[in-house]
């Protein structure tokens, strides 16, 4: 890599929709709602836009939303700008803050928009866009795989591996629904005890329900310009800093459970994501160096894996980072605050822009009961497909 | 002389119990158990199955191929040729679809041994399966039983056992029909079918056979009777006269059910399976008229014995685990319907893969891929594979039992299985309990029917425990 991401973007404003079910919602109401909050918080309006990211990862409705710049350009009044889709899997909206970033790190543009927004429950549960997998997908190949399942099959693999349990994977979902019941936009915002979770009827087993993160409603909307016009043109005093960011396909769709290769104790995606975010952020002890994390929690599992993947912890030693209390408010570095996807809830096109305004938020010192005290280095990450692609941001308050 | 090369069979593992219908309905034979299609089985599966195992694993080679069915899942659109792809027999064979009629099986055996003798084929297969329809609660459903029986027929040293003589007539009879889109089976009048069909139409067949050769009725070691149940075939035993000794102690129709067309071949393969060098076996399929043939197994028949036949299949017999969800999954009871993405085009291009189980071998690195990808995705190279057959067999490397897909189980065990020989194949599993799987259990693969997308069969491969 000839040049490195730090310090030529900032995020000067950010917005999010509250997550839920979303019934008396549009998908244009929530990008009208998560796109007018960041512009007040930028202090700007859309004539300030040069450019404009949508993410959205399947657009419901043969294309009715989401599925290209117009949908995004319609719910805003930003004709005749530049505008398109990206869709990554469950790293579209961090793909949408991605390219905007690297556009502004381009000098092509000032000031540009990322909005990730995601409808999943227009339809019934089995429309959604996770329970699909069944119906569509390839006919033959791998048929009967599920977002749950691809993960669970790790859990799986790591419970004989590593001697670990349900009992482990359920202090994460304790600890995020703790999480998410300090924050006002998530979906789910009561505690549950660890006997409910050991409890729930099973999904894919090992996972329960309690281990799933909910089918959703919601969008985020980031706005990033350049570093040096932060304070210069939009008088920003505090503002967030990239000092890194890296994405990596480790993985193929469909042939990720048929690679020889894989050991199904974790995604390379993640570990190779994080080392080029980790490369332009300079940090070499992620533990040491990072106060505040947004990690995908799509399943208990998941969570697991990523503290090992991403290097706070060797591998195996995931399930005690979660026991000691590491990973909780208060901890050594507390991981989704937010509540994270278990809470918050998963609606895909959103969820990585959603990642990043809570971390600006949180280095911004704006998260109330949910403050990391004195939080500078925040990571973000996402994880898609069935772990095959990974999202990773290293974001520093200025 | 032409005969007969191999021999394999299928009996599903799931067995319906009388006590479970009777549970339900209120009637039926408490002490029935008979074998039942699982909700991805049918005759194309099963014959499949019998097939493979009377041919072997990984290309089996063949002129012609003859399925004989009634209970073919397509009325329009070849069977045989999905049992040639996934049995992996050559493009080069003759396949034939034969139906219409419960001698569709001794028929198909006919046919088969007229073209190898005509010298058209070296090697003919015979795959007869069938999984019979019958209404929930009546007698058909207790009666009837769903299996596969193969015969590859040739001529040669390997010949296990020569067809010796053939004999067949036709009296068109009405004693069992069923018209098309009927979901069970019509009779007529029981004792005047029984005493003027069944036994007066195969006393006359075995008769017709025994006048031809010159045989005598104490020249033949064993007597297989198609009968639609034990108490007809009891009569036409008496009828037909044969020391007693010659009848099997326990036929297939007292032990299983009426297993139609595909009844008096599973019956053969299981007597060939164990017959002494020389023994003579007279066999003979009933359906408006019929069939008989006499065979003598030679000093090769010994080699039968290692094949998967009835008596494998039955020792892993298992009582169907629910019988409101079997109604359900045979839509006797409507379920949850899906709208399963496929593609004719999709199916037709990756066939070798899906169907043959045809992967990659790297010639540079060695890497075995499935699904095959232009790119060796270790190290690069581009296109330069060998067509490699999957294994059979393989271990489990991890799984999970997954509750989301609608299926008559409440849930499908998906699994990714180190492939014996190299590869990794991930997919379901099937005839299985959930204690029966871990990481390591050995599994192997079984052809099954995966849904019905788009309004056709989309058959594809799943795992089952290997023991």
């Amino acid at each position: 890599m000839s040049q490195s991401i730090a310090g030529k973007v900032a995020i000067i404003g950010v917005g999010t929709t509250r997550f839920g079910e979303l019934f008396e919602q549009t998908y244009n109401d929530l990008v009208v709602e998560s796109t007018f909050e960041a512009y007040d918080d930028a202090g700007i309006t859309g004539d300030d836009i040069e450019a404009a990211w949508l993410g959205c990862y399947l657009p419901l409705g043969w294309g009715y939303d989401g599925t290209g710049g117009p949908a995004l350009a319609e719910a805003l009044n930003l004709y005749p700008k530049p505008i398109s889709r990206v869709s990554n899997y469950c790293t579209t909206g961090m793909e949408a803050v991605r390219n905007a970033a690297l556009a502004v790190a381009s000098g092509l543009y000032d000031c540009v928009l990322a909005v990730g927004a995601e409808k999943m429950r227009e339809v019934p549960p089995r429309g959604s866009l996770v329970a699909q997998h069944v119906e569509k997908l390839h006919p033959l190949f791998g048929k009967g795989r599920t977002a749950p399942g691809s993960f669970a099959i790790l859990a799986t693999r790591y419970f004989e591996e590593f001697g670990a349990g349900k009992e482990d994977l359920a202090e994460v979902a304790v600890k995020n629904h703790y999480h998410g019941s300090l924050n006002p936009k998530a979906h789910f915002r009561k505690e549950i005890t660890k006997e409910q979770v050991m409890n729930a009827p099973p999904v894919t087993e090992p996972l329960g329900l309690y281990d799933c993160c909910p089918t959703t409603d919601g969008a985020a909307a980031v706005i990033l310009c350049r570093a040096d016009l932060a304070e210069k043109r939009f008088r920003k005093k505090d503002y967030v800093l990239i000092d890194g960011m890296g994405l990596s396909c480790a993985n193929g769709y469909i042939n990720t459970q048929f690679n020889p290769r894989f050991d199904f104790l974790g995604f390379e995606a993640t570990t190779e994501a994080s080392r080029q975010a980790y490369e332009q952020a300079g940090i070499t002890n992620p533990l040491e160096e990072i106060d505040v994390a947004e990690v995908h929690d799509c399943f208990t599992i998941t969570e697991i894996l990523n503290y090992e993947d991403l290097g706070f912890v060797k591998k195996g030693e995931g399930p005690d980072f979660v026991k000691s209390g590491a990973s909780k408010l208060g901890g050594a570095l507390p991981v989704n605050t937010s509540g994270g996807l278990k809470s918050c809830g998963h609606p895909i096109g959103a969820t990585g822009a959603r990642v990043i305004a809570n971390l600006t938020e949180q280095l911004l010192g704006r998260c109330g009961k949910r403050q990391v005290l004195g939080a500078k280095r925040a990571l973000g990450h996402t994880l898609g497909g069935p772990g095959s692609v990974s999202s990773v941001f290293v974001l520093s308050k200025n | 002389m032409a005969g007969i090369i191999s021999v394999g069979a299928y009996v599903p593992f799931q067995r319906l119990e009388g006590a479970a219908v009777r549970e339900v309905w209120g009637t039926g034979n408490p002490k029935a158990s008979r074998p039942l299609a699982g909700f991805d089985e049918d005759s194309i599966t099963m014959g499949t199955e019998a097939l493979i195992n009377a041919g072997g694993w990984g290309g089996i080679d063949l002129d012609a191929l003859y399925f004989a069915s009634t209970s073919a899942p397509y009325a329009e659109k070849s069977s045989a040729a999905v049992m040639a792809a996934a049995a992996d027999v050559p493009e080069s064979a003759f396949t034939a679809d034969i139906g219409g009629s419960l001698r569709a099986g001794t028929a198909a055996l006919r046919i088969a041994l007229d073209a190898v003798k005509a010298g058209s084929a070296k090697r003919a297969a015979v795959v007869a399966s069938e999984m019979r329809p019958a209404r929930a609660g009546e007698p058909d459903e207790l009666a009837l039983c769903d299996g596969a029986a193969a015969l590859i027929i040739g001529e040669g040293e390997d010949v296990a056992a020569k067809i010796e003589a053939v004999y067949s007539w036709t009296e068109d009879f009405i004693d069992r029909w069923r018209l098309p889109g009927e979901d069970q089976v019509s009779a007529g009048d029981t004792k005047f079918i029984q005493d003027f069909g069944y036994v007066r139409q195969t006393v006359a067949t075995v008769e017709g056979l025994l006048a031809q050769t010159g045989a005598t009725r104490e020249d033949v070691g064993r007597v297989l009777i198609y009968a639609p149940d034990a108490r007809t075939q009891a009569a036409i035993h008496r009828k037909l006269g044969f020391p007693a000794e010659a009848y099997p102690q326990a036929p297939l129709v007292s032990r299983l059910g009426d297993a139609g067309a595909a009844a008096p071949l599973l019956a053969l393969t299981e007597a060939l399976q164990s017959a002494e060098p020389g023994e003579h076996i007279l066999v003979a399929g009933h359906g408006s008229g019929g069939d008989a043939f006499l065979l003598r197994a030679t000093d090769r028949v010994a080699a039968l014995k290692e094949r998967r036949g009835v008596a494998w299949c039955a020792g892993r017999a298992r009582a169907l685990p629910n019988y409101g969800n079997f109604l359900r999954s045979r839509e006797l009871v409507a379920g949850e319907s899906l709208n399963i993405f496929s593609s004719p085009s999709i199916l037709w291009k990756e066939s070798r893969q899906t169907m043959r189980l045809m992967a990659g071998k790297c010639r540079g690195c060695g890497e075995v891929q499935f699904p095959r990808q232009r790119l060796c995705t270790n190290c690069n190279a581009r296109d330069d594979w060998d067509e490699i057959k999957l294994g059979q067999r393989g271990t489990i490397y991890t799984f999970v039992h997954d509750h989301l897909p609608p299926s008559p189980d409440g849930y499908i065990t998906m699994a990714t299985v180190d492939i014996e020989g190299g590869g990794r194949l991930y997919g379901q599993m099937t005839d299985c309990s959930k204690e029966a799987i871990s990481i390591g259990t050995p599994v192997e693969l079984t052809f099954r029917l995966l849904h019905k997308g788009e309004g056709y069969y989309n058959y594809y491969w799943k795992f089952r425990p290997a023991k």
